[in-house]
C-alpha cells in the first residue's frame, strides 16, 4: 500500500512539474489559438502578439494543438472561454472548431474572433485577415513591372491546378496585367503540382522556349525553390527575375544569389500584433474605424463593416536587403 | 469496498490520482473548480469514452485482440453518413446511418481476423489506413457541413451540467457493458476466451463468432462516437478520428485492462478516460504548453503500469 502511495505521489509530482499560476486578470487577457504550435509562421505571430500585449498593457496567452486536430483546438478554445478570458482569437482549422462554442462565448461575455483563417457565418466578432487575393495578385505584378519594365514577357509556374487560392491569385495577376500594363505579356500558367523538381523542370523549359523571358512567378510556396534553382543552373541570374509567394526562409538563398528579385507575402508578426490589438479593442468595447495607422506598420489597416474583416494592409515585399529581418 | 479496491489496484490508483489532480488544481488555481469545467471535461470525454469502450471489449476478448482502426471508423462513418444525408437520405436516419456504417466496418475487421486469421494488429492497421484514407479521399480533405439543426441541441446541450451525449449515450453504454461482462454468460465467455483461448474452445465457447461480434461492437461504438461528433461540431470532419486509436489504447491500458486479454473491466476504462481528459483540461487551464501534455500522459501510463506490475507480483 505504501509503495502504491509513493508511486501515486510520484505521478502527481510529474503532473505538477512546470505548473504555473494562471494569469492575473483573465478579463484583460487576449488569447490566440493557432492551428498548430511549433512552426515558424505561428511562432512569428506569437512574437508579434507578445509585442502588442506589452505595448497595449494586456496579458497574452498563446496556446495551440500539437497537430492539426480540430477537437484538440476546440478543447483549447473551450477552456479559454471557461476561464473567462477577455478575448479569444482563433486561426480556425475549419468552422467546426468554433461553432459549438460561439453561443457560450457570447453568454459569458468572451469576445470570440478569428485571425489568419476565417469561419464566415459563424457569428465571430471580427476576422483579422492577412491579405486579400486581389492585393497579393496585384502586388506581385506591380513589383515585377517595376523591375523588368512594362514591355516584357513573364511566365507563371503554379502548384496544383485545382488549388482555389492559387488560381484566384493568378486571376488577379492576369486582371492587373490586362487593366494596367497592356504591353506586358503573361504566358499561360504552367502547373508543377507539389514538387519543387517539377517546377525546376518547367522553369528551365520556359526559359529555353522563350529567349526573351524576363521574369518567372512561382505561385505556390513549393514552386519557389524550383524556380530559383532553375534560374541559377541556367546561368540566367540578372537576365531573368524569379519571384513567388514564399516565406523569407524559403526565398532567402535565392534572394541572396540574385535569382529572386523579391518575394511577396505578408508579415505574420504584424498579423499577430494586429490580432492582439483587435482583441484589446473588443475588450474595451471600441468600434473599429474604417482605417487605422498602427505604430510600426507600413500601411494603414482597413475595416469593412459589411464583411466584418479587419485587413492587415498591403502585402509585404521581401528583398535581399530586408530578408534577414524575418524568420518564418 | 476495501476488498474490491484491493482486487483491482488500478481503480484505486486512478481514483487516488484523480483526487490528487483535483486537489492540486484547487491549490494552484481554485478558479477552475466550477460546474462549467465539469461540463467541459465530460463533453470532451464522450467521444473518447465511446471509442475506448469498444477498444476495451476487443482487447478483453484476447487472441492478441486490438483495434487500431477505431479512429478511421469514426472519420469514415461520420463522413459517409453525412454524404448520405446530403444525397437525400432522410435526416432522421443520420444516427442509424452512423451506427450501421460503424457496425459494418467493425464486422469487416472481425472477418479479417476470424476468417482469414490475420493478426489483429496487422488487420486493423491495414483497415485504419483504408478507412481514414478513404474519408480524406472522398471529401478532398474538406469538412462536410449541413448536419440537420435538430441534432445540435442534443450534441451541445447539458442536463444539470452533464452533457447530453455523455448522459444519454456514453454512460448508459458503459453500464450495459459492465453488466453484460459481469452478469451474463456471453460476457463471461469474453473474459474466459481472453484469459485462455484454448480452454475456452475446449469447453465449447464459440470463440470465433464471439470475437467477430466483439469487433462489430467496437465498430458500433465508433459509429456512435461519429454521431456524437456530428451533433456536437455540426459538420463531418474527415480527420475527426485522428489519434483516437492511440488515446483509446492509452485509456484502456491505463484503465487496467491487460493487453493480453482476460483481465480488467470497463469501469476502470471510464475512470481512465475521465482522468486523461481532466489532466488535459487542468494543464490547459494552467497554460502549460501542449507539448508537455503529451509527455505527461506518457509518464502517467508508465507510472500506472509499473505500479500495477509491482502490486500484481506481490500478490
Amino acid at each position: 500500500m505504501l509503495r502504491q502511495l509513493k508511486l501515486t505521489l510520484f505521478a502527481a509530482t510529474l503532473l505538477a512539474t512546470g505548473a504555473l499560476p494562471a494569469s492575473a486578470d483573465p478579463a484583460n487577457t487576449v488569447a490566440f489559438v493557432p492551428q498548430l504550435i511549433g512552426i515558424p509562421y505561428f511562432n512569428a505571430m506569437e512574437e508579434g502578439g507578445k509585442k502588442a500585449a506589452a505595448d497595449l498593457g494586456v496579458e497574452f496567452i498563446y496556446s495551440g494543438p500539437v497537430d492539426t486536430n480540430p477537437v484538440d483546438q476546440l478543447q483549447i478554445v473551450q477552456n479559454l472561454i471557461d476561464q473567462g478570458v477577455g478575448a479569444v482569437s482563433v486561426s480556425v482549422l475549419d468552422a467546426s472548431t468554433i461553432a459549438p462554442v460561439v453561443e457560450q462565448a457570447k453568454a459569458k461575455g468572451v469576445k470570440l474572433f478569428t485571425s489568419d483563417s476565417d469561419a464566415p457565418d459563424s457569428g465571430r466578432a471580427v476576422y483579422v485577415a492577412q491579405a486579400t487575393d486581389q492585393g497579393l495578385g496585384y502586388a506581385i505584378i506591380d513589383e515585377m513591372v517595376e523591375r523588368v519594365g512594362e514591355e516584357a514577357t513573364v511566365a507563371i509556374v503554379s502548384g496544383e491546378a485545382t488549388a482555389s487560392n492559387l488560381n484566384a491569385w493568378i486571376g488577379f495577376m492576369q486582371e492587373r496585367a490586362k487593366d494596367k500594363y497592356p504591353k506586358l505579356t503573361l504566358l499561360e500558367p504552367q502547373y508543377a503540382g507539389g514538387a519543387a523538381d517539377r517546377a525546376a523542370q518547367i522553369a528551365t523549359d520556359l526559359m529555353a522556349a522563350n529567349p526573351d523571358l524576363k521574369g518567372i512567378i512561382g505561385v505556390a510556396s513549393t514552386t519557389c525553390p524550383g524556380v530559383g534553382q532553375a534560374i541559377e543552373t541556367a546561368g540566367k541570374i540578372g537576365s531573368v527575375i524569379g519571384t513567388g509567394y514564399c516565406s523569407p526562409n524559403t526565398a532567402r538563398s535565392y534572394l541572396k544569389s540574385g535569382s529572386f528579385g523579391y518575394s511577396v507575402l505578408w508579415d505574420p508578426a504584424k498579423l499577430g500584433y494586429l490580432t492582439v490589438w483587435a482583441g484589446k479593442q473588443l475588450i474595451d468595447g471600441k468600434p473599429f474605424e474604417a482605417s487605422v495607422q498602427l505604430p510600426g506598420f507600413d500601411s494603414p489597416t482597413t475595416y469593412d463593416p459589411a464583411t466584418g474583416i479587419l485587413l492587415l494592409g498591403e502585402p509585404a515585399v521581401f528583398t535581399a536587403d530586408n530578408v534577414d529581418q524575418f524568420d518564418f | 469496498m476495501t476488498a474490491r479496491l484491493r482486487q483491482s489496484p488500478t481503480l484505486a490508483i486512478l481514483a487516488g490520482l484523480w483526487v490528487l489532480l483535483v486537489a492540486g488544481i484547487a491549490l494552484l488555481s481554485p478558479g477552475i473548480l466550477t460546474a462549467s469545467t465539469l461540463t467541459t471535461i465530460l463533453q470532451f470525454s464522450s467521444i473518447l469514452a465511446l471509442v475506448s469502450l469498444g477498444q476495451a471489449l476487443v482487447i478483453l476478448a484476447g487472441g492478441a485482440g486490438i483495434d487500431l482502426s477505431v479512429g478511421g471508423i469514426v472519420s469514415l462513418a461520420s463522413v459517409l453518413a453525412m454524404m448520405a444525408v446530403s444525397a437525400g437520405l432522410p435526416a432522421t436516419l443520420l444516427p442509424l446511418a452512423c451506427l450501421g456504417i460503424g457496425l459494418a466496418l467493425g464486422l469487416g475487421n472481425g472477418l479479417l481476423v476470424t476468417r482469414l486469421r490475420i493478426l489483429p494488429l496487422i488487420a486493423t492497421l491495414a483497415t485504419f489506413y483504408v478507412f481514414s484514407g478513404s474519408a480524406v479521399a472522398l471529401t478532398g480533405g474538406a469538412a462536410q457541413s449541413g448536419v440537420p439543426a435538430a441534432f445540435t441541441p442534443w450534441g451541445r446541450g447539458a442536463l444539470a451540467g452533464i452533457p447530453l451525449p455523455f448522459l444519454t449515450l456514453a454512460l448508459p453504454l458503459f453500464l450495459v457493458a459492465g453488466v453484460v461482462i459481469s452478469a451474463t454468460s456471453w460476457g463471461r465467455w469474453l473474459v474466459a476466451m481472453g484469459d485462455n483461448e484454448r480452454s475456452a474452445r475446449l469447453v465449447g465457447i464459440p470463440v470465433d463468432r464471439a470475437r467477430l461480434i466483439v469487433y462489430g461492437l467496437s465498430g458500433l461504438a465508433s459509429g456512435a462516437a461519429a454521431f456524437v461528433s456530428l451533433a456536437w461540431l455540426g459538420s463531418a470532419r474527415p480527420n475527426i478520428g485522428q489519434n483516437l486509436e492511440l488515446t483509446s489504447l492509452t485509456a484502456v491500458l491505463l484503465g487496467g485492462v491487460s493487453i493480453f486479454g482476460g483481465r480488467g473491466g470497463v469501469a476502470g476504462v471510464l475512470a481512465a478516460v475521465l482522468l486523461l481528459v481532466t489532466l488535459q483540461t487542468a494543464l490547459l487551464r494552467l497554460n502549460i504548453n501542449t507539448v508537455w501534455q503529451v509527455g505527461i500522459v506518457g509518464a502517467l501510463l508508465v507510472a500506472v503500469l509499473v505500479a500495477d506490475a509491482l502490486t500484481t507480483r506481490r500478490r
